[in-house]
């Protein structure tokens, strides 16, 4: 084995990982590559020297197992609560207020701009009854 | 496992009390499995909650074409991502409020939402000095699936075939893994702090 293929099993070591079968090429291998022990060691070190996040304690579980009961039990809200059956009233509802409200009197500036664009259109026509004049002589 | 295969069945016939036996034998792992990918923050206890929940959900479609806990393992890892994405547009939103902020240099809304940078923590700034403190650092800057594999391996003891299952992954690629990230904090160890 070269060092390049025995380093991985080197790190899968550290953690007891290396399956019997590859256990005497990598014990061979570390006997002669004097590289490879001091990696290994310098690894192991790392590993041993880095601290684990200890995990919480069975009170914490017993509350967050409880926690999950309440939130399953409970009924869904929001959005997710909505029935077709509400929706339904709900868009009923809009659309009565719709059909229900007041009528405005005109505004002024609506008034004004209808102006405009007569007048506009007015400008327009008259413009193209001058061309089609002119080309017609 | 009888017993678990037992409550699968009463659980999928809607039997909340036989999930609630499923989350007793499971949530541990599934804890594990979240924390390994965030690190040791608060939101990873609800986020466990919401992966039950929706494991409940969809207990109807589990076939048990795998393990129910990797299918968990699944389901949170959904969960995970959902996560990292709302605290993306989170980050994005804090970018943007950044420039209302008062003349202290504070905001009144971000105040609120708890500093989780190991600078803003002082047991973390008490650490930085230490090995343990540089190395754990060091593990949570490691690239998303090396931290995970890293911490289901070396701080649950996770066999690497199982972790492959988990995460979805050949193991082959956690062995990988496990083995940049184990030479990667070796070198972050050997930097001067």
């Amino acid at each position: 084995m070269t060092c390049d293929e025995v380093r991985p099993w080197l790190v899968q070591g550290l953690y007891e990982d290396v399956p019997e079968d590859r256990r005497g090429a990598v014990k061979e291998h570390l006997a002669v590559c004097a590289d490879c022990r001091r990696a290994s060691s310098e690894w192991a070190e790392t590993v041993a020297r880095c601290p684990r996040t200890s995990a919480p304690d069975a009170a914490f579980f017993e509350r967050q197992r409880r926690a999950v009961e309440r939130r399953l039990a409970a009924p869904a809200v929001g959005v997710r609560g909505w029935r077709p059956g509400w929706v339904l009233v709900a868009g009923a509802a809009v659309v009565a207020v719709w059909v229900g409200r007041p009528s405005r009197p005109p505004s002024v500036e609506p008034v004004f701009l209808a102006q405009m664009d007569v007048a506009e259109n007015v400008d327009w026509l008259n413009d193209w009854a001058e061309m089609d004049h002119a080309s017609a002589r | 496992m009888e017993d678990e295969a037992r409550w699968v069945e009463e659980a999928r016939r809607g039997d909340s009390e036989a999930f609630g036996q499923l989350v007793g034998l499971h949530q541990r792992a599934v804890y594990a499995f979240i924390a390994a990918h965030l690190g040791p923050v608060d939101a990873v206890d609800e986020l466990t909650q919401d992966a039950f929940v929706k494991a409940w959900k969809g207990i109807r479609g589990f076939r048990g074409d795998c393990a129910l806990r990797t299918w968990l393992c699944q389901i949170a890892l959904n969960v995970v991502r959902g996560w990292l994405r709302a605290q993306k547009v989170r980050r994005l939103w804090e970018r943007g409020l950044s420039m209302f902020r008062d003349d202290e240099g504070k905001d009144p809304i971000l105040e609120t939402v708890p500093d989780r940078r190991s600078d803003a923590d002082p047991v973390g700034t008490a650490e930085r000095g230490d090995l343990g403190g540089r190395l754990r650092r060091a593990v949570a800057a490691l690239p998303p699936r090396e931290q995970a594999v890293f911490r289901l391996r070396h701080d649950d003891g996770w066999p690497l075939a199982e972790i492959g299952r988990a995460m979805g992954i050949a193991e082959g690629t956690v062995k990988a893994h496990l083995f940049h990230a184990v030479t990667s904090l070796r070198r972050q160890m050997e930097e001067r702090p």
